[in-house]
């Protein structure tokens, strides 16, 4: 299986006595708890949001969240889940209280113009339609599948990682996932066949 | 055999296919082209996905956000050992007695108490008229225990008492302490007609001296003197002087020796005033029976005739209507009488040696000082400058003591300056620092 280190996911976080000086105001102990964390954490908050700026400003707000409530951080498990639950709840909040640019690839519906990285589309490029209706499709899963298979095909985490980091079955990950690219399959079908 | 299912191509996609299944999984694929085509497909799904989304953020940018983030908020975060907050406890405060029952509510006013209702209890006022109006108190009724009004009072009185009987505890529900059978009887309590009441009382001056609480110390001495009493300095101690032994009513200045009289009064004058008063009482009376004499020969004259008394000398051709003039006029043509009336010397009485004298009290800078209270030491003659800083005063002849007190600042700073009054003299001019 192509796989990326699951350290950061699997790992139990960092070591007691740094994380008791970051509750206590070390704002440099919090730093460097959060230096292996921020990059995959940055990725989560893309795969949430689908949009370069968005997943920044989601990003900040989640080390800001998790800043102030570190004292609620649990012990017993990897931090980059607590801090991917953060922002996935945030991303939920803000979700229900500012709707997102309707021309967003996340948004259901939308027309999917924006890639992810920022950047227009090359209409030159072989694969744009297939890129352009594979995000749309993606958009447009359930959120818990869509986390799911960006763990897989961005964090490239194997089916036991997946689990671990979800706390779901290894068969139910292997079935939501196959769901999911199965949905996908459906709506780009559906959509040549509209074309 | 079937085609692969959904979960099947995922899963080999994923790798996660392992042991037979696997091997069954690639034998089927290389050998149906629809379950080949369909893992081909998903798989460029997966591809066109990690290509959209395989891209690296800033990782400068990042690493900054991430320490904006925490030092905006680690500012906010309460500590992690902070305690929850309680209700602070006052260390002075006096624990509560839970056997003691609880102090009544305070009454809105002690101003709004009923007027006879507890006259026992109040203490009447040390300032009460005394008039011949009043009467003997009619010996009044039995009271029973303590009514709610009086254990109100009694407690607010206790209450405001001081340290010292705020000690006792508070009286509600007790009946008052009744007085001893042995106790001395107090005095006699008197009423008005108009139902006031007064306690026979002694005279201020047959008070005994106040004696200070001893838990009340003495003020303690503040620099600006603020709050303190000091007994009053008589004026001719202030003024350098002490009373003469030798002359009754005369005083001695401290450092010279010289005695300064008083002022003559009347009833006191010396013998030559006197003397002089005499000369002068009977110059007036002459005057007078020399006018009475002329008006009784002027109703002697024939009708018609013109009587003119005139006072201020006969020279004066003020004419008959002014003030002073007395005319008498008829149908006659008779020349009027005119008799002279020396100057009167009744006018105000100032003592001969009395001398006035005028002046001004300015600053330092020379501006007029106004509101400067001057009195004379010797006479004890007051008088303020105007606005213009000044001054007229009367002393007897010769150089007076005067006691400028400058109203500027404190309005207490008195200064002592000394006055020439003498016939001629120049006007005085007074500087205040």
């Amino acid at each position: 299986m192509d796989t990326r280190s699951s350290m950061p996911w699997t790992e139990y976080g960092p070591n007691a006595e740094l994380l008791r000086q970051a509750r206590s105001g070390d704002v440099d102990a919090l730093l460097r708890i959060l230096d292996p964390y921020k990059l995959p954490l940055w990725r989560a908050c893309l795969a949430i949001t689908q949009q370069r700026d968005a997943a920044d400003r989601l990003f900040e707000d989640t080390i800001g969240c998790a800043t102030q409530e570190l004292s609620g951080a649990p012990d017993g498990q990897p931090l980059l889940l607590w801090l991917v639950r953060l922002a996935r709840e945030l991303d939920a909040h803000h979700a229900r209280t500012s709707p997102r640019d309707p021309g967003a690839p996340g948004e259901a519906g939308s027309a999917g113009t924006n890639r992810p990285d920022g950047k227009p589309w090359d209409e030159s490029a072989p694969d744009v339609d297939v890129e352009r209706h594979a995000l749309r499709a993606y958009a447009m899963l359930d959120t818990d599948d869509r986390w799911l298979l960006a763990l897989r095909l961005f964090e490239r985490l194997s089916y036991p990682d997946i689990a671990r980091a979800t706390g779901v079955p290894v068969d139910e990950v292997a079935g939501r996932l196959a769901a999911a690219r199965d949905e996908i399959d459906r709506e780009l079908d559906a959509e040549e066949r509209a074309a | 055999m079937s085609h692969l299912t959904t979960a099947q191509i995922s899963a080999s996609l994923d790798g996660a296919l392992t042991g037979p299944d696997s091997e069954r999984a690639l034998a089927h694929l290389s050998s149906c082209v629809l379950c080949k085509e369909h893992r081909d497909r998903v798989a460029t799904h997966d591809d066109a996905l990690r290509r959209l989304f395989a891209f690296e953020p800033d990782h400068r940018a990042l690493d900054e956000s991430a320490r904006a983030a925490v030092e905006r908020f680690a500012r906010f975060r309460p500590p992690a050992n902070a305690d929850k907050p309680s209700i602070q406890q006052d260390a002075h405060a006096t624990p509560a007695d839970p056997a003691q029952p609880l102090p009544p509510a305070r009454e809105p006013s002690r101003g709004m108490r009923t007027i006879g209702a507890d006259a026992e209890a109040d203490q009447p006022l040390d300032v009460a008229p005394r008039l011949d109006t009043e009467r003997t108190t009619p010996p009044r009724p039995e009271r029973g225990p303590g009514s709610l009004v009086e254990t109100y009072d009694a407690f607010n009185d206790s209450a405001y008492a001081g340290p010292a009987a705020r000690e006792s505890p508070p009286l509600l529900g007790r009946p008052l302490a009744k007085p001893e059978a042995n106790a001395e009887p107090s005095a006699p309590r008197k009423e008005y007609r108009h139902g006031g009441v007064r306690r026979d009382t002694p005279a201020p001056s047959e008070r005994e001296t106040p004696v200070r609480r001893p838990d009340r110390p003495e003020p303690a001495s503040r620099p600006d003197g603020f709050g303190v009493k000091h007994e009053q300095e008589p004026a001719w101690a202030r003024l350098g002087f002490q009373p003469d032994p030798s002359s009754p009513g005369a005083f001695r200045e401290t450092l010279t020796g010289a005695v300064i009289s008083p002022p003559p009064v009347a009833g006191q004058r010396s013998r030559s005033q006197r003397s002089s008063s005499g000369r002068t009482a009977l110059i007036a009376s002459l005057v007078l029976i020399g006018g009475l004499v002329a008006v009784a020969l002027a109703m002697r004259l024939p009708t018609g005739a013109h009587l003119s008394v005139r006072f201020g000398g006969a020279k004066d051709s003020t004419p008959a209507s002014t003030p002073g003039t007395i005319e008498v006029r008829s149908a006659t043509t008779a020349p009027p009488v005119d008799v002279a009336v020396p100057p009167s010397s009744g006018g105000p009485a100032t003592t001969p040696e009395a001398l006035r004298l005028c002046g001004q009290v300015v600053d330092v800078k020379g501006r007029p000082v106004d509101g400067a209270l001057l009195t004379v030491a010797v006479t004890i003659a007051q008088t303020r400058t105007g606005a213009d800083g000044r001054f007229c005063l009367e002393a007897p002849a010769g150089v007076q003591l005067v006691e400028v007190l400058d109203p500027r600042g404190t309005g207490t700073t008195a200064r002592q300056v000394r006055l020439s009054f003498v016939s001629g003299a120049p006007e005085a001019r007074i500087v205040l620092p």
